[in-house]
């Protein structure tokens, strides 16, 4: 006789399918027009300049700087996926402490991008934060000879969570003025008690990617939708 | 069917339309018409055929989150199908994306 829990497992997957009865997803592929047409406003380098931490948000760990991670993989990331030429700017430290300060001192970018002789600059705010969502989780069988599905005692399930919010803000040298602001969000949650959060630092962002890619390049991205039987 | 699920989308628009010239109230037919349009970025064509789905089932989630989905992602991006200009497109921005 199979192992009543590997049964569980099919039959709940069983459940699943028939409470979508005549609907099937399927993911389609749609375009996402960039943001900035740089070719036709003639903007040809940028600079990344240090993201903001969430000071809302606790630290993950102290020895982690995820808002720098960030700072770099953007750096990376529009150095390797655009036309854009990506110049330093000698890690300026922000003399902000909030979004809504930095968008306020258009002097203070004016002087950045002047210094690294850039068109652009990227910058924003990062919100990492993991949690522990480990629980009891209702498990329900089928009888095979009845057909009546029963509740089985709940077993404790280990999982975590991440969270990764990512302000992103588009300043344009010259004028110091901003061109595009927006806030993407990517949340998982994974089996297990110690998911490594600089693994899942990295993965949500690299999701994130062509969310941020877009302000300045077009994008695929991929999109749910149901067919119906 | 098969056609979509094996991304023939194509050959799915040419049998889901010949399929509403036989059965022209069936709201799946409608819903599933707009998807393949979607993803072939006939975006006003998909617009109307997701908008006939909702009208002939109105209480259908499916076709609701299917609109729902579709309208945010084109007013975002205002998308241009072909031969369409910006007016055809959305005003809005969606403010949040994931």
């Amino acid at each position: 006789m199979r192992p009543r829990s590997v049964r569980a497992v099919l039959l709940i997957a069983a459940a699943g399918a028939s409470a979508r009865a005549g609907s099937f997803e399927v993911q389609v592929e749609l375009p996402q027009h960039a943001r900035i047409d740089i070719e036709k406003e003639g903007y040809q380098t940028l600079t990344v300049a240090p993201f903001l931490r969430d000071a809302a948000v606790p630290a993950v760990k102290d020895d982690y700087s995820f808002e720098r991670e960030a700072t770099r993989y953007f750096e990376r990331l529009f150095g390797r996926e655009t036309k854009l030429k990506v110049v330093d700017n000698g890690d300026v430290p922000l003399p902000f402490a909030s979004v809504d300060a930095m968008t306020k001192d258009q002097g203070f970018w004016k002087k950045l991008s002047s210094d690294a002789a850039a068109d652009l600059v990227l910058t924003g705010q990062v919100s990492f934060k993991t949690s522990n969502r480990s629980g009891y989780v209702e498990n329900t069988y089928q009888s095979s000879i009845t057909g009546r599905s029963y509740n089985d005692r709940p077993t404790f399930v280990y999982r975590s969570g991440a969270t990764l919010t990512i302000e992103v803000i588009l300043i344009e040298g010259k004028s110091g003025e901003i061109l595009y602001r927006d806030k993407f969000l990517k949340d998982r949650t994974l089996e297990g008690a110690t998911a490594d959060p600089l693994q899942n630092f990295f993965d949500l962002i690299r999701s994130l990617s062509s969310n941020v890619l877009a302000l300045v390049t077009p994008q695929k991205t991929i999109a749910t939708r149901y067919l119906l039987d | 069917m098969r056609s979509a699920k094996a991304g023939l989308w194509n050959e799915a628009v040419f049998r889901w339309e010949r399929a509403l010239l036989d059965h022209p109230s069936d709201p799946r037919l409608h819903n599933n018409l707009g998807i393949a349009y979607e993803h072939e970025g006939r975006y006003e064509e998909a617009r109307k055929e997701y908008q006939r789905a909702l009208d002939l089932d109105p209480e259908n989630a499916y076709i609701k989150k299917n609109i729902e989905a579709f309208e945010n992602f084109y007013k975002k991006n205002k998308l241009k199908g072909p031969g369409q200009d910006d007016s055809a497109a959305g005003e809005d921005a969606e403010k949040h994306a994931s």
